[in-house]
């Protein structure tokens, strides 16, 4: 870390604080300095970029842009701060893609939804809104959300037109006589889900991918500032439902550090607990897709056997399977009755037994194994660069785990390891899947074990110890939080005013984001039956990448 | 060899076929797993709301409306809109009505726009239907409580105006009432 | 009469009929419990009339009939794919009484008749206009040659044996001693088959996934129906054909009739269906090296092989 505040002191800085214990927060004082730090910190050892967030100012006259800078290997974070002008024609920056290629979506999205221009971004196209938002900037403070939606007929010609233009033009620059072709691997395909690739291909063989997301686009950003901060959890529970405790989470530790309020020791068990369910819950529909999209459907239907007694954990708790709205800021938001454990423990019987069967039959299956061992490889050096995470990080051996590097909840007093395995191909990850999810069933009896000794023990009361007051309005600050959700890192920042109802801004930054840019990387030279496998090794959800 | 493998998995998944089916209930008409804190059809007491409008103000999809009642105090109540209803239960938790809550999601109904068409919007809403009989129960209470107090602060005036006839005392009274009496104290 | 009884009734146009239905359904209730699931199960009993609503459904839908395509291969290609498959049913001794059709060719008709119908679906997919239907088609194509020729040559195996191509004799000089000589060639035969009715682990031109639906892509209501009649009657062709070169035909254990045929082709249909469950798919490339490098050479050893044990057990070539 200190090298890395002498670096910091050749620039013109506001200020150079610690944040927390690994990462360290500054602000640098004019905006041309930024390509300079840049380059120097990569030299220094921090390669990975994980997100660009502006914040829109609009009093004073000024967009504040965060960055966020990540070393994977030794941990040291830095987060970034400066300012540019606000006005359209002077919101300009340099583009930081040709030194960290994981900036490219970033800075697109920071283009589509404030209007920062990138200066040198090698394709600086819009990203994730629709047509008739493009150039419209939907996310600053003085667009007129009402005015725009009354005029709906016009907004879906505007889409339409933009479509068939598309269509008509795509294959305009390729020779009619051979056999390249442009297809449209859609958003109505049975194995995409709301994700279009434009796959420009030569019979079976793929030359490039060019993804096009946008089809979930909520605008749940924007949507957060609405609520208050209880009645935000709804929204911030909707990127991704199948894991959707583990957001909550990140959410709800943002707003208790800006609030001041430290939570109980029961309530942080109960966060372990419930996440390490959600957490089992995704993976349990990861691996089913996987072999969903090998054309076999059996592996699903046995996950989906196992999965409902979680799930009725989950209802016995909360009172919902899958949108459980069940982390309030604060704590957790119901009380624990104990005879729920029973169902949880009903839940991992029920894995023990069935276990054994899914390893023989798919994990170590010779027909998946001959599909995917050699396709879809990242190396340790990608991973760092273009700032992956999770299950494809660990997959290629990168030892990077937030419950790990940045334990939050009650991770520290847990007793777990990386794990990690060599290769990185698309068959690697399929066995990180399985791996995580004994994993986490040894994380869960851990928990639940410690809440029991701890209401037995009289240590914790299950039925008050659950939740904090947190008061109802919030002083200025602003602050991050990462969790380790089932499919990579998520970071959110958060923004708050003086004396505030509801959030300033909220930054959800999605792992699948990263993941998504890898696409065109991995298939260029396979076939197309490779595609719907790299696709689902790794692991995003569709939801996430658009918010 | 490859066959031998693949053939080895093919005989212990057919060992699926023996294992009973978990599938045994047709969940049309019962539930398999139906828990206390379950978040079904929303269940409102009109006679033990206070009207405060706190699950209104609360809920993060506006899918509340409240309801005019023609009382004076405690006179509105809450209907939802069950197409717009996210079911997040945070009603339930603003509802300051002790020990019984007045909106209750917790353990209700499952099947509740399932079956047949719905020809009108209303069958979409958890209406409150407050019969005539309550509503003229409380304007007469009401009505019998404003009329109480009227005599209570007639009363009050007749006493207090004996009181200061009776006495030349500066005693100046706090009932808000004006004392043209207390000529002396200046 | 006769003749008229036998074209539409047994083993006519009613019989593939209803064989088709009862496969089809056969096929989804036997996969349920290998998913852990309960498949049809609502309407009759044990959802036996589940394919019969399918099927009237299908047909009250509207056949879309998309802008560009080729008239002739969209709409007449399916008739033909049906009319080829239901034919070789007329060749198949069912009882000791039938074929209908008695030839010294019976193999043969057989076997062009099976191998002929890959063609015409990958006509209905160029007819198509629609990218993922040609790619469909031409997988089709492709899958088609690789296995046909170890298709033809696994069986051919019997007709070498016993020395004649007419089916009625082959079933009637069948005995345990000649399965157990052609029970190689039944195993290839086996894999082969999985290749050319498009079952996993070959599914490959029906890959969901990959291209959408292959050459059904564009197809709807009563042209789609069409063509997955053909496909369940071309499944009927292989089943029996496999159970009359092989398995001894109507031969059984107390008495010989319809009924052993029968349950011998349920036999094979089951263990497709436990292969079906457990077995992801392979790429284009993979299975063009398996068939190529492994199949059709170890077909060729299989000749060798059945030619010395005629030799051996059958005295003289």
């Amino acid at each position: 870390m200190e090298k890395i505040k002498t670096l910091l002191e050749q620039f013109e800085t506001e200020y150079v604080e610690d944040y927390k214990k690994i990462w360290i927060k500054t602000k640098l004082s004019s905006s041309n300095d930024l390509l300079a730090v840049a380059a120097a910190l990569k030299k220094e050892g921090l390669r990975s970029l994980s997100t660009v967030s502006p914040t829109d100012f609009p009093e004073r006259e000024v967009m504040e842009l965060n960055y966020f800078f990540e070393d994977l290997r030794t941990k040291r974070n830095l987060w970034l701060k400066c300012d540019i002008p606000r006005a359209l024609e002077q919101c300009e920056i340099e583009s930081l893609t040709p030194l960290f290629p994981s900036a490219s979506w970033h800075e697109r999205e920071a283009y589509s939804m404030f209007g920062v221009r990138f200066l040198n971004h090698p394709d600086l196209r819009p990203i994730i809104v629709s047509e008739d938002f493009v150039g419209k900037t939907p996310f600053r403070k003085d667009f007129d959300w009402e005015k725009h939606e009354k005029d709906v007929t016009n907004n879906i010609q505007m889409i339409v037109d933009a479509f068939k233009n598309e269509q008509a033009n795509n294959e305009i620059n390729l020779d009619s006589e051979s056999s390249e072709t442009v297809l449209n691997w859609g958003p109505t395909h049975p194995a995409s889900g709301p994700i279009r690739l434009r796959i420009h291909t030569d019979g079976e063989d793929v030359i490039s991918v060019d993804p096009d997301i946008g089809y979930v686009w909520r605008a749940l950003e924007y949507l957060v500032t609405k609520k208050d901060f209880v009645g935000a959890i709804v929204a911030v529970e909707r990127l991704c439902f199948m894991d959707n405790i583990n957001s909550m989470v990140g959410y709800s530790m943002a707003v208790e550090e800006i609030a001041g309020t430290k939570i109980t020791p029961f309530a942080k068990w109960m966060r372990v607990l419930l996440g390490e369910t959600a957490r089992m819950s995704s993976h349990f529909m990861g691996l089913g897709g996987f072999f969903n999209n090998l054309g076999l459907h059996t592996l699903f239907m046995w996950n989906m056997d196992i999965r409902e007694y979680f799930l009725d954990f989950l209802e016995s708790y909360s009172g919902a399977r899958i949108a459980t709205a069940a982390i309030e800021p604060g704590g957790v938001r119901y009380g624990l009755d104990m005879t729920m454990l029973d169902e949880l423990q009903k839940a991992l019987n029920k894995f023990d037994n069935g276990i054994d069967d899914i390893y023989t039959i798919f994990v170590k299956n010779p027909t998946m194994k001959m599909r995917s061992y050699d396709v879809g490889i990242l190396s340790t050096e990608e991973v760092e660069i273009y700032g992956l995470s999770g299950i494809v990080a660990r997959g290629s051996g990168v030892e990077t785990d937030i419950r790990i590097d940045e334990p939050y909840a009650a991770y520290d007093e847990v007793d777990m390891k990386y794990i990690t395995q060599k290769d990185g191909s698309a068959y690697d990850r399929f066995v990180m899947l399985f791996e995580e999810l004994k994993q986490s069933v040894k994380i869960i009896k851990q928990a639940k074990k410690r809440i029991e000794d701890g209401v037995a023990s009289g240590e914790f009361n299950p039925t008050k110890d659950h939740m904090v007051k947190v008061p109802k309005k919030l002083p200025k600050g602003e602050a991050i939080s990462r969790v380790e959700w089932a499919r990579g890192e998520v970071l959110m920042h958060l923004v708050t005013e003086e004396k505030a109802k509801s959030p300033y801004r909220l930054k959800l930054r999605a792992p699948s984001f990263n993941h998504t840019m890898m696409l065109d990387h991995l298939l260029k030279g396979q076939t197309l039956s490779d595609i719907p496998l790299v696709f689902c090794s790794l692991y995003f959800c569709q939801g996430y990448l658009d918010r | 060899m490859m066959l031998v493998d693949i053939a080895k998995k093919v005989l212990r998944v057919s060992k699926a076929l023996w294992v009973k089916s978990p599938a045994q209930v047709d969940v049309r008409y019962t539930a398999m797993h139906h828990p206390a804190r379950y978040r079904g059809e929303h269940r409102i007491d009109y006679e033990t709301c206070i009207g405060c409008d706190a699950c209104n103000k609360i809920c993060p999809v506006h899918a509340i409306t409240m309801k005019q009642l023609p009382f004076k105090k405690q006179n509105i109540v809450p209907e939802v809109n069950l197409s717009v209803c996210i079911f997040c239960g945070l009603c339930e938790d603003a509802c300051p009505t002790k020990p019984e809550k007045s909106i209750v999601l917790s353990g209700g109904r499952y099947d509740m726009l399932s079956g047949g068409w719905h020809a009108d919007q209303n069958d979409f809403w958890v209406h409150v239907d407050v019969p005539q009989s309550y509503i003229d129960s409380r304007l007469e209470a009401e009505e019998a409580a404003r009329v109480k107090k009227e005599l209570a602060a007639k009363k009050k005036k007749a006493q207090a105006a004996a009181k200061a006839a009776g006495k030349t005392a500066t005693k100046a009274s706090h009932d808000g009432s004006p004392d043209f009496t207390v000529g002396e104290k200046i | 009469m006769e003749t008229l009884i036998q074209a539409f009734i047994f083993p006519g146009l009613l019989y593939v009929l209803l064989w088709t239905v009862g496969l089809f359904w056969f096929f989804r209730k036997f996969m349920a419990p290998l998913h852990k699931r309960v498949g049809p199960y609502f309407n009759g009993p044990a959802g036996s009339y589940q394919t019969l609503f399918d099927l009237s459904k299908l047909l009250t839908k509207e056949s879309i009939t998309p802008h560009g395509v080729n008239p002739y291969l969209f709409s007449m290609m399916p008739l033909l794919a049906v009319i080829t498959a239901m034919l070789p049913a007329a060749f198949i001794p069912w009882t000791e009484h039938l074929p209908v059709v008695v030839t010294s060719y019976g193999l043969l008709a057989l076997i062009v008749l099976i191998g002929i119908e890959p063609f015409l679906l990958f006509l209905t997919g160029f007819g198509s206009n629609n990218k993922y239907s040609f790619l469909g088609g031409i997988r089709v194509l492709t899958q088609a040659i690789s296995m046909e020729t170890a298709f033809f040559l696994a069986a051919l195996s019997p007709a070498l044996l016993f020395g004649t191509m007419n089916l009625s004799i082959i079933v009637e000089q069948s005995s345990w001693l000649s399965f157990l000589i052609l029970l190689p060639g039944f195993l290839l035969y086996f894999i082969a088959l999985l290749g050319l009715l498009e079952q996993p682990p070959f599914n490959i031109p029906d890959a969901e996934q990959e291209i959408v639906y292959g050459f059904y892509t564009e197809y709807s209501g009563t042209n789609y129906f069409l063509l997955k009649l053909a496909e369940f009657a071309e499944f009927m062709a292989v089943f029996a054909g496999a159970v009359t070169l092989f398995l001894g035909g109507y031969k059984g254990i107390l008495f010989d009739g319809y009924t052993f045929l029968f349950i011998k082709m349920l036999l094979i249909a089951v263990v497709m269906m436990t292969i079906r469950a457990a077995t992801p798919r392979i790429t284009l490339k993979q299975m063009l090296s398996f068939s190529w490098r492994y199949l059709v050479p170890i077909s060729l050893l299989n000749v060798a092989w059945i030619m010395m044990a005629k030799i051996l057990f059958f005295g003289g070539v």
